[in-house]
Formats: structure tokens, sequence, C-alpha cells
């Protein structure tokens, strides 16, 4: 018996069905594994990538069927990130709720706040209560918001391509904007800052002071990334 | 001051009227048994569901109906609801795939996408506890409307309408996954989120929010609170 596959399934619990064939990763010369399987005439193999496969970009787990190089099939496991957001709030009051939602999208929490926000208020009927300058205050930190997080888009995708500047230029300008939203809420990310009804707190004394040089930091910096990428 | 009517210092009262069945009471702020130090306590408030509409509805929500009904008849008894501005129609899971393939194909219905299929459970609602709800987007005319199908949990069974629309097939999954809703048809009806292995379904009412022990490969590890003896 060679040392990469074994006849006994070790990795089946004591209630599975045993498979008939495992491989092992212990490793072994290539030559001999591909002379094995030319012997047994069986193409078709089952790679099992993942759940934390570096280029996955968040945990993802695909099982792939390949004949030779070809994939055949693919069957990707995407529950690893799966949080139990909606179980929870369940046990929650709609002001809690914020709390969870932020965190659905770590790059883009501003948004999941203003649409379960939206959904609650509308849901309630007190959707005309909201005060105009609390709305105004959703838009505005939305867009803020929308800005990092294509500036994260951007830069990661850069970083793809070998371009690693892009990406540490990228999260610059976005912690400056993060910065702000710091002032703002107390928290970079996560901020559980829109709440039924309007938002938090107002901004800061400084508040627009505070952006209007986030803003000409971005304004001079953002040039830099067409420099960059072509 | 003096005119002030004690009422006024209370909170408003939803009068529920008698078409809408009550479906829970809670009291307190949350309903759940837990330690209440809210001073909530003797709150108590009863949860309805709205009822049904009659027409007319206000357009586009009328042209849909009747267009609806013109082409599948069937659904002229069908609970209509229009509330907070959402058109919603609460199928029979028989007509269901008739009515997909009539929305989506139809010039004047159109829907070309279904957006989301999600579970909702109501153990109180006896003979429909699981519902599979549909949100359908038309691009052409810009506009959604919402199908609503329900099963009982003994027999948890709904047509699927990957067929129809091909996008719902991880929608229906999911549902599956997390409500035991079976989809007749669906061309891999696996669990999507949790292990293949797992047993129940995770966002029925009556699943425990923690406190599950989670088993992999014959070894057990208990649940968080169970852990650990902190006395």
């Amino acid at each position: 018996m060679s040392t990469h596959a074994a006849t006994e399934d070790v990795f089946a619990g004591s209630e599975d069905d045993k498979a008939d064939r495992v491989y092992l990763a212990q490793g072994g010369d290539w030559s001999d594994i591909a002379s094995e399987q030319a012997e047994r005439g069986d193409e078709t193999i089952v790679v099992n990538m993942g759940p934390q496969h570096p280029s996955t970009h968040g945990v993802l787990r695909l099982l792939l069927e390949m004949d030779g190089e070809t994939v055949t099939s693919i069957r990707p496991g995407i529950g690893f990130l799966h949080t139990g957001i909606e179980k929870n709030m369940e046990y929650k009051t709609w002001t809690q709720g914020v709390t969870y939602v932020t965190r659905m999208d770590y790059v883009a929490p501003l948004f999941n706040e203003a649409v379960y926000c939206l959904a609650v208020e509308k849901l309630l009927g007190i959707t005309d209560d909201v005060p105009e300058r609390a709305s105004i205050i959703r838009v505005l930190v939305m867009e803020l918001n929308r800005i990092a997080s294509h500036l994260v888009a951007m830069g990661t995708g850069g970083m793809e391509i070998g371009a690693l500047t892009v990406m540490t230029v990228a999260f610059r300008e976005r912690e400056m904007i993060l910065d702000f939203l710091e002032g703002l809420s107390g928290l970079r990310m996560n901020h559980a800052y829109i709440r039924p009804g309007g938002v938090a707190n107002d901004l800061p004394e400084d508040g627009l002071s505070h952006l209007r040089t986030v803003i000409d930091w971005l304004k001079k910096h953002l040039p830099e990334y067409a420099i960059f990428c072509n | 001051m003096s005119e002030t009517q004690p009422e006024q210092n209370l909170p408003a009262q939803a009068a529920a009227p008698a078409s809408q069945p009550v479906f829970a009471r809670t009291e307190g702020m949350w309903s759940r048994g837990s330690g209440d130090t809210s001073g909530y306590g003797g709150l108590t408030r009863e949860l309805v569901m709205p009822g049904r509409s009659e027409g007319p509805f206000g357009e586009p929500f009328d042209g849909i109906h009747a267009r609806a009904l013109e082409l599948i008849p069937a659904l002229a008894d069908a609970r209509v609801l229009v509330d907070r501005g959402e058109l919603t129609i609460y199928v029979p899971r028989e007509q269901l795939l008739d009515v997909v393939r009539q929305f989506r194909d139809d010039a004047h219905l159109r829907f070309e996408v279904c957006v989301s299929v999600s579970g909702v459970h109501y153990p109180q609602e006896k003979g429909a506890e699981l519902h599979a709800v549909y949100h359908l987007l038309s691009y052409t005319h810009n506009r959604r409307v919402r199908l609503e199908v329900s099963c009982p949990e003994e027999d948890p069974h709904i047509p699927s309408v990957v067929a129809t629309y091909p996008m719902v097939d991880y929608h229906e999954r999911e549902a599956w996954d997390m409500f035991g809703i079976v989809f007749d048809g669906h061309p891999s009806l696996t669990r999507i989120l949790m292990p293949d292995d797992w047993k129940g379904h995770p966002q029925r009412k009556d699943y425990p929010l923690g406190g599950v022990d989670v088993e992999y490969k014959g070894a057990k590890v208990p649940a968080p609170d169970n852990r650990r003896d902190y006395s």
C-alpha cells in the first residue's frame, strides 16, 4: 500500500458509510502517484479547495471534481461566514438590531444600517417622522462610506494584479474617511450609527471642518490612482 | 393642565379589527421569559397580522391583480393584501408553478426576476406554519409584487420554481436548510449554509438560540454555556 492512498477510510466517523478509497496528503513521488492513477483508470479526482484558501477572500470551500486539469463540477460551501444574524435578532429590540446588521458587510456598514432602519421605520409607520437633518446626515455618511468601500475594491483589485502600492495608498485614503466616521460615531467600522427614527447623534462640533480636510486630502491624492494603475 | 385626560398619558393602543386574528400576545419588552429589568414588565401587546385587502387597490396594483385573475382564474379566491404600498398575493401551492410562469411570460406582467425567496415560520398558524415568500421584480414595468405560499409543518412541500426563475436555486436551498421547506423539483436540494449532516432547521421559531452541541466526526463540542462551571 502506498503512503498517499489508503483503502481504509480513516476520515469516516463511527456512524458514517466507509469510502472504498481515500487520498492522503502525505505527499510522495509524483510519478508514483501518476502511474498509480493510470493503473486505476479513474481520471476523476475530487479536490477539496478551502475552507481557508488564500485566494478566496473570506472563507469559502469549493469541492472540485477534476478530470485531469479540467473542472467538471463544482460545489461551493458558502456557510462559513454565516453568523445567524436573523435568528439572533428575533431576541432583540429594533434598536439593538442595528448592532447586528452593521456587521453584515464590514466595508459598507452604514448601508446595511440604513436599509434596515428604513424597513423598520416603514413597518412602524414612522417614515415621515424622521427629521430631515437626520436623513441628510444619513446620506452624507453613506456617501463617505461608499468612497471608502470603493477604495477597498480598487486597492485589493490593484493588489490582485501585483500593484501593491495601490492597496497601501487606497487603505491610507480609506483611513482618512474612517477617521471622520470615528469622530462621528466612536467606531472606525461597525458604527451602529443610523438608528430607527434617525441617527445616534448629531455631527460633532468640528465635524464639518474635519470633513473639509478629508475632502481636500482626497482631492489631492485620488488622481494618483490613475498613475499607479495605467 | 387640568383638562389633560389621563388616557393622553398612555401609549396609543392600536385597536385590532375583528378580521385580523391575533396570533400572539407579548408581555413586557422581551417576551421570551428573559429577566426583564426595563420597567416595562406590565406592557401587554397583541400581535396581529394584516388581514386582507379588498379592491380597488390603486394603480399599478389593480392592473397586476386584474391581469393575474384573467390569466389564472383559480386565483379568484386568493387573499390579496396591499400594505404600506406593497402588494402581496397569497398563492395556493398547487397554483404556484402556473402563476410564476404567467407572471414571468405575460407581456402585461413581465416579472423577469425573482429577487429573493424568504422562508418564514409562523408556529401559531395551524396548518400553514411554513411560508415561502417570493419577491418578484419587473424591469420592463419597473414594479414589484410579492407572492406568498404556505404549507403545513407535517407536509412541508412547495413546488420549486427554479425551472421558471433559475436564480432562486440557492434561495430555495437556503429556505430548505433554515426552515425545512422541501421544494419539489429542485435540481439539487441540499443544505447550503449548515453542514450536510446537520440535524434540524435553525431558523424555525422553536429552534433554540445557542445551547446547541456541535458534533464533528464523532467528537462533541458542548454549547458555550455548558463548557465550564462558573459557580
